[in-house]
């Protein structure tokens, strides 16, 4: 049997909306999987699946989260949204597994 | 004086192949196997995604298939966009010593070529929100940019008299992106240029305005070339490893995902 369930949300940027998609693992409480998608820009491009690997593993902590992201979007430069768009995403994503701030 | 080559290749029966060859010619600049290069082009009737979109989320898949429209990812970030032969594209790859800031050299500068473009046709066209071009209220045409291989990428497609309708059913708006705009349909915020000016519009005319704009921003005489052997054979490649392939087209794989690609694309541009 799967203890897993996802979790979605999206967050409009003021360029672009950030789509986050989040299997969460019930029984270790961490994040099993993430993507997100959307038509924002990021540079270097490849920081977002950096981004991703940062999350996966993730315990359901809103700021071990929140840290993760900021330490993922480091130096990375976005045009039109900002790394607080992102954290607000994922935690909004989370925000279904029962995560508060 | 500086030149930019200006080169006319496209595939509009086989989108993959015309985003197959934007890469392949920004990946041989960047090798300096040739020199700065415009290119404008066609696609019949596809949807080209962003390289971070979900395509199902963007793309009403099974209208597409239904109406023939083909979907495909380009290497750059950014929205969807509808493509027929109603639609010019046109792409950039250059190089240039002492950029301080990359971002706004790609999204201030590079795309003064195409707001110059559009005056020469007579449009007033405005710079709108990092990346749409705007002429009367109306976007006319959106950009995206990329660093990537170290060379200053920029490409973008302006609406000339695409089919709306077509754009409007297969293209999903976000309700999210509804809300900001005020609009209720994505056929309400775009608009064909040829619409916007009143008159109809030719490709030559679109090719020599584009050319033009160019060759004023970058005070550089332009040629019309042919794609250089390497830029056909990083472009088959591409194709064949990445374009044509679900796997980049559809699910999202990022470009180091393509390992055997990139092994064979050394070869050529090392």
């Amino acid at each position: 049997m799967s203890h897993s369930l996802a979790y979605e949300a999206v967050k409009k940027a003021r360029k672009g909306l950030i789509r986050v998609k989040i299997v969460v693992d019930e029984r270790s409480r961490r994040i099993a999987d993430v993507r997100i998608t959307g038509d924002f820009f990021m540079y270097p491009e490849d920081a977002l699946w950096k981004l991703e690997d940062e999350l996966r593993g993730a315990a359901l902590d809103a700021s071990e989260v929140t840290a993760k992201v900021r330490r993922a979007l480091e130096g990375v430069r976005l045009v039109g949204s900002t790394p607080e768009d992102f954290t607000e995403a994922v935690l909004a994503a989370l925000r279904g597994a029962g995560v508060r701030e | 004086m500086r030149e930019l080559r200006v080169l006319l290749y496209e595939t509009p029966h086989d989108p993959y192949m015309n985003l197959a060859f934007e890469e392949a010619f920004t990946r041989v600049r960047a090798a300096d196997l040739t020199c700065d290069t415009l290119r404008i082009w066609r696609n019949d009737r596809a949807v080209v995604i962003g390289y971070f979109q979900e395509a199902g989320a963007e793309v009403k898949l099974a209208e597409a298939e239904k109406l023939g429209i083909r979907v495909v990812r380009r290497f750059t970030g950014g929205g969807a966009v509808y493509h027929d032969l109603g639609n010019i594209n046109f792409a950039l790859a250059i190089k240039a010593e002492g950029v301080k800031d990359p971002i706004s050299y790609l999204y201030s500068y590079l795309i003064g070529g195409a707001l110059r473009a559009l005056k020469l046709l007579g449009a007033s066209p405005r710079l709108e929100n990092v990346n749409d071009i705007v002429v009367n209220q109306r976007k006319v045409s959106g950009v995206a940019a990329s660093t990537r291989w170290g060379v200053y990428f920029l490409h973008g497609c302006i609406l000339v008299n695409a089919d709306l309708t077509a754009l409007a059913k297969v293209l999903r708006v976000p309700k999210e992106k509804l809300r900001d705009k005020g609009v209720s349909e994505v056929k309400y915020r775009v608009a064909n240029l040829s619409e916007v000016l009143g008159r109809e519009l030719s490709y030559r005319e679109l090719v020599k305005a584009l050319v033009k704009g160019y060759e004023e921003l970058l005070k550089a005489e332009s040629y019309v070339d042919l794609p250089s052997k390497e830029e056909v054979r990083v472009a088959q490649l591409l194709y064949e490893y990445k374009y044509s392939r679900n796997e980049w087209n559809l699910y999202r794989a990022p470009h180091s995902a393509f390992k055997n690609l990139e092994e064979k694309l050394k070869e050529i541009l090392a």
